[in-house]
C-alpha cells in the first residue's frame, strides 16, 4: 500500500509500540455514518459504517473482517436521493467476467456528503476530477443564471453560425438545388411557353440583375391562377400566371426586382441553413430524456416554424427594400409595384384578423409593405420611364398565358382565393 | 488498557477498562461508536471486536460475530462474490421486504425542483458541448427516475452511463456509414441511369429505412440486454436472455401472420413480443412473465379508441388507465401478479392540472406536471404477493454492451437528418 496521500502519522501502518507515549487520540476529525451496503448478491442490505477522515475512506462491513480501504478512482458514481447519499463502488478490474459490476453504498445523512467531498477534494488527484466537483458545486440558482445567459446565447450563435455556412455552398450547388426543386413543381404545374411573354420578363430581369451577379437568372410562368411568384435558390423565378393578369408591366416589374434581390441575397438558403439551426436548437432544448414525451416536440416544432416565420418576415422586407433601390436605379418608379400590392391587400386583405396571424405570416402584411413603398415613392426625385411596352400591348402579351390551368382543382382554387398560400418558398 | 472513544469529530480518553465498560453499559459508548486502543490497527466500531474482548466489558448488547479487526487491507479484494458470513444478519439489516403496508409497495418520491434541476443543467451543457451531452444528460433523466422508484422501501438504481452510450452511439455510426456511402453512390448511378435526382433520393432513403426496419429485432434485444444489465433493484442487477435468432423468428412468423389476416394479428404480436420481453427478464434468477392475450388487446384496443372517437377524446385518461392495467395486471413474477390501481378519473385530473400549471407557467412547471405523472403511474401498482428475498440471487450479465443501443441511436440520427434534408 503506497498512496502519495499517506501522511506519515498513518496510523494504520505504525507498530502501537512506537507511538509516542505523549499521544493522545486521533489528530485528525473521524467521522462515521452508519451505512447499507448492497453487494449485487443478494437483495438484503448489509451494516456497515463508513468512516471518514481528511484522507481516508474506509468501509467497515458487518460480518467482514477487515475494512476497505476506499479510494478516490473506486467511485463509479455519486448521486443524491433526496436525503442520501448514494455512492457506486467499482469492483476491481480484474474481477472475474460473471463478478459484479458495482456496491452501492447508502447513506441517509447529508453530513457525509459534506466529509465525503472534503476527502475527495484532498484525495482525488485525477485529471477532470476537480473540474467534475467544481460542475457538482454549482448552486440551482448557479444552473438557471447559466440557462438564463446561456439559451440565448446559443440561440443566436447556432442561428447565425448555420447562416453563415451559406459560404460554403457553391453557386453550382444552389443552383443544383433549385433545379431540383424546379423538377419537382414541374410534376404539379404545366409552365406556359410562349416566347413573347418568356422574352419580354426575361429582358426585365436582366436589366434589374445586378451586373456583376453569378446568378443568371431565368423566368419561367407557370399556369395558374395563383397571384404569386417564387424565387428558388440559384436564380429561377418562377412567375405564377395569375399574376399577369390585370397587370400593368411596372408592377411585375416590381415583383421581380424583389424576387431578383431575394436571388442574390441568397434568401432562401439562408432560410433552409436557420431552420436547420433552430431545428438543432430547439431538439437541444428539449433534451435530457424529455425528448421522449410528444407534448415537448409539438411545441418545439410550433416554436420553431414561428421562429423561421419571423426571419422569413425580416428577408421579405429587405428585399423589398433592395428592390426599390434596384428600380431607381434605372429610374423606374415604384408605382406599379404600389398598386399591385393593393390588388393582393383587396384580394386577400383580411383586415382586422391580419393583424391577429402577424405572427403566422410569412410575409410583412401587405399594408405595412405598401406604406413602406408608399414612403420611398414620395422620395422620387425623378422623372420615371415607364417600361418600353404599353398597356395595351402588354395586355395583349399575358392573355397568352391565361392561368386556366389550375393543377390543385377547384377547391385548392378556391382556397388560394381565400387564403394567400403560405408555402414557406413562396415570395409574393 | 487505554481506550479511546469518538465522539463526532472528538476524541474522548484516555479511559481504563473499568470506566470504559461504565460507558458501555450506560450506552454512552454504543455499538456503532468508533473505539480505538494501543492493540488496534485503527478506529473501529465497538460492535466489530471480538467477541471475548468485547464480552469483557459485558455489554448489553453483544455485537455480532466477527473476528478480532485486522488491518484493512488495501482494497484490491472487494468481499462481493462471496461474502464473510453464511448468513445476513437480520438483526443489523433492514429486510425491504419487511414492511408491510397497504398501500402500494412501489412508490416514486421524486420532486420537481429536483427535476427542473436537471433538466436547467442538461440543457446548458447540451447547448455548449452542441448536442454531444445529451447523451449523459438523457441517463441522468433515467437515472433520476430509477432512484426515486421504490420497491418496499429499496430503490432501483439505473447504472448505465452517458460514455458508454455515445461511444456506442460513435461504433453505431461507424457501422453505419459504409451502407451510407453505397446508398451515395447508388443514388450517383441512378441519377446517370436517368432516374430523377429526387425519385433517387427517395429511393435510397427507404432502402436506409428498410434496413434499420430489418435490424429492429436485433435493436430490441441489444438494447433490453445492455438496459436491464444497467437496471438495478436492491442492488440486484436485472438480466435479459432472450436471444437474437428467437426474436428474428418472431418477427418473421408474425410478419406472415399479419398479412395472411391483413394485420389483424397485429395485436397478438403486440402481446407476444410483450411476453417475450418479460419471459427474458431476468431478476435474482427468476423470470418474469406476460399472460395477456391478443383478443383481449384487440377488444381493448378497438372499444378504447372507439370510446375515444364518441367522447371526443374525453375517455382518453380511461384509455390509458386500460391500456396499463392491461399492461401491469398481466405481468407476473415469482408466480404473483401485479395490479394496478390507476383509474381514469386520476388520469385525468393529473393530465389537466399538468396541462395548466405547463402552461400557465410557460413551461418551468413541466417538471412537476412529469413528476406528478410518474407519481401517479407508479404508487398505483401492487404486487398480489409477497417478495420471496431469499430466492433471489444476483447476477451480472458482463457481455451486454452499449454497441446494439448505439446502431439504433446512430440509425435515428441519420434518419432525423435524411428526413430534413428531404423534407
Amino acid at each position: 500500500m503506497n498512496r502519495p496521500s499517506e501522511s506519515p502519522e498513518g496510523r494504520r501502518e505504525e507498530r502501537p509500540e512506537e507511538r509516542p507515549q505523549s499521544w493522545n487520540g486521533p489528530v485528525d476529525p473521524v467521522l462515521s455514518f452508519p451505512a447499507m451496503l448492497y453487494d449485487g448478491v443478494s437483495p438484503r442490505p448489509r451494516s456497515a459504517t463508513a468512516i471518514v477522515e481528511s484522507d481516508r475512506l474506509t468501509l467497515l462491513i458487518d460480518g467482514v473482517q477487515g475494512g476497505l480501504d476506499i479510494r478516490p478512482e473506486h467511485i463509479a458514481g455519486e448521486s443524491r436521493v433526496r436525503g442520501e447519499v448514494h455512492l457506486e463502488i467499482r469492483s476491481p478490474s480484474d474481477a472475474p467476467s460473471g463478478g459484479f459490476p458495482s456496491l452501492k453504498l447508502v447513506v441517509n445523512d447529508a453530513a457525509f456528503g459534506r466529509a465525503l467531498a472534503r476527502y475527495l477534494s484532498r484525495s482525488d488527484v485525477r485529471t477532470g476530477a476537480a473540474f467534475r466537483r467544481a460542475v457538482g458545486r454549482i448552486p440551482y440558482w448557479g444552473w438557471l443564471a447559466m440557462a438564463v445567459v446561456v439559451a440565448p446565447a446559443m440561440y443566436f450563435a447556432l442561428t447565425q453560425g448555420f447562416v453563415a455556412l451559406h459560404g460554403l455552398v457553391s453557386v453550382e450547388e444552389e443552383v443544383a438545388l433549385g433545379d431540383a426543386v424546379y423538377q419537382h413543381l414541374l410534376r404539379t404545374f404545366k409552365v406556359c411557353e410562349d416566347a413573347g411573354v418568356q422574352n419580354e420578363l426575361q429582358a426585365m430581369v436582366d436589366e434589374l440583375a445586378e451586373p456583376h451577379s453569378p446568378y443568371q437568372i431565368r423566368v419561367s410562368v407557370f399556369d395558374a391562377k395563383h397571384m404569386n411568384a417564387l424565387a428558388l435558390p440559384g436564380g429561377r423565378i418562377v412567375i405564377f400566371a395569375g399574376l399577369l393578369k390585370d397587370s400593368s408591366p411596372e408592377g411585375v416589374m416590381g415583383v421581380l426586382a424583389h424576387e431578383v434581390a431575394h436571388v442574390e441575397c441568397r434568401h432562401t438558403l439562408k432560410q433552409i441553413l436557420r431552420a436547420m439551426g433552430v431545428a438543432f436548437f430547439m431538439s437541444s432544448m428539449i433534451a435530457g430524456g424529455i425528448e421522449e414525451l410528444e407534448l415537448a416536440e409539438t411545441a418545439s416544432e410550433v416554436a420553431g416554424t414561428l421562429v423561421v416565420l419571423k426571419y422569413s418576415r425580416s428577408s421579405e422586407a429587405e428585399a423589398d427594400e433592395i428592390a426599390v433601390r434596384k428600380l431607381h436605379e434605372d429610374r423606374r418608379s415604384v408605382a406599379g409595384f404600389i398598386d399591385f400590392f393593393e390588388r393582393v391587400d383587396r384580394k386577400h386583405g383580411l383586415g382586422g384578423a391580419e393583424k391577429a396571424l402577424l405572427w403566422l405570416s410569412s410575409h410583412p402584411l401587405t399594408a405595412r409593405r405598401i406604406a413602406a413603398l408608399r414612403s420611398a415613392r414620395a422620395g422620387e426625385r425623378f422623372e420615371p420611364v415607364p417600361w418600353r411596352m404599353a398597356q395595351e400591348k402588354w395586355n395583349e402579351l399575358v392573355r397568352r398565358c391565361p392561368g386556366e390551368n389550375d393543377p390543385q382543382g377547384k377547391a385548392a382554387r378556391e382556397e388560394a382565393l381565400e387564403d394567400p398560400p403560405n408555402e414557406r418558398r413562396e415570395k409574393r | 488498557m487505554n481506550w479511546y472513544y469518538a465522539v463526532g469529530r472528538e476524541a474522548r480518553g484516555p479511559l481504563d477498562d473499568d470506566s470504559f465498560g461504565d460507558l458501555i453499559r450506560a450506552g454512552t459508548v454504543a455499538p456503532d461508536t468508533l473505539i480505538w486502543n494501543e492493540t488496534l490497527a485503527g478506529w473501529l466500531p465497538l460492535r466489530s471486536l471480538d467477541r471475548s474482548k468485547s464480552a469483557d466489558f459485558a455489554p448489553e448488547d453483544p455485537p455480532p460475530a466477527a473476528s478480532a479487526a485486522v488491518p484493512p487491507e488495501s482494497i484490491e479484494e472487494f468481499p462481493t462474490a462471496a461474502p464473510a458470513s453464511p448468513e445476513p444478519e437480520r438483526r443489523t439489516s433492514q429486510p425491504p421486504a419487511a414492511r408491510t403496508s397497504e398501500k402500494s409497495p412501489f412508490r416514486f418520491d421524486g420532486r420537481g425542483s429536483d427535476l427542473l434541476l436537471l433538466y436547467l443543467k442538461n440543457l446548458v451543457l447540451t447547448l455548449l458541448t452542441l448536442g454531444i451531452y445529451r447523451f449523459w444528460a438523457r441517463v441522468a433523466v433515467y437515472r433520476w427516475v430509477y432512484q426515486h422508484t421504490s420497491f418496499h422501501g429499496a430503490r432501483f438504481d439505473y447504472h448505465a452511463t452517458g460514455k458508454e452510450k455515445f461511444i456506442g452511439f460513435l461504433k453505431g455510426l461507424l457501422l453505419l456509414s459504409p451502407v451510407v456511402l453505397l446508398l451515395f453512390l447508388l443514388h450517383g448511378l441512378l441519377t446517370s441511369e436517368g432516374v430523377p435526382s429526387e425519385l433517387a433520393f427517395i429511393l435510397c432513403l427507404y432502402g436506409f429505412f428498410f434496413l434499420m426496419f430489418l435490424l429492429r429485432p436485433l435493436l430490441l434485444v441489444g438494447s433490453l440486454r445492455y438496459n436491464l444489465a444497467r437496471t438495478s433493484w436492491s442492488g440486484l442487477r436485472f438480466r435479459f436472455d432472450g436471444r437474437v435468432k428467437e426474436c428474428y423468428a418472431l418477427y418473421l412468423r408474425d410478419l406472415l401472420f399479419m398479412i395472411l389476416t391483413l394485420g389483424f394479428y397485429w395485436s397478438w404480436h403486440h402481446v407476444k413480443v410483450r411476453s417475450f420481453k418479460a419471459h427474458h427478464t431476468l431478476f435474482g434468477g427468476d423470470r418474469f412473465e406476460f399472460r395477456g392475450s391478443g383478443l383481449e388487446f384487440l377488444g381493448l384496443f378497438i372499444g378504447g379508441t372507439m370510446l375515444c372517437y364518441m367522447t371526443f377524446g374525453l375517455f382518453i385518461p380511461w384509455y390509458i388507465a386500460w391500456l396499463t392495467a392491461f399492461q401491469i395486471d398481466n405481468l407476473w413474477f415469482q408466480g404473483k401478479r401485479f395490479k394496478s390501481r390507476l383509474d381514469g378519473l386520476k388520469v385525468l385530473q393529473v393530465l389537466l392540472i399538468g396541462l395548466v400549471v405547463t402552461i400557465g407557467t410557460l413551461g418551468i412547471g413541466l417538471p412537476w406536471a412529469i413528476k406528478n405523472y410518474l407519481e401517479m403511474y407508479v404508487n398505483t401498482i401492487e404486487y398480489t404477493g409477497k417478495l420471496d428475498l431469499d430466492a433471489l440471487k444476483g447476477g451480472f450479465d458482463p457481455k451486454a454492451s452499449a454497441f446494439v443501443e448505439g446502431i439504433g441511436e446512430a440509425g435515428d440520427a441519420l434518419e432525423a437528418l435524411a428526413e430534413f434534408f428531404g423534407g
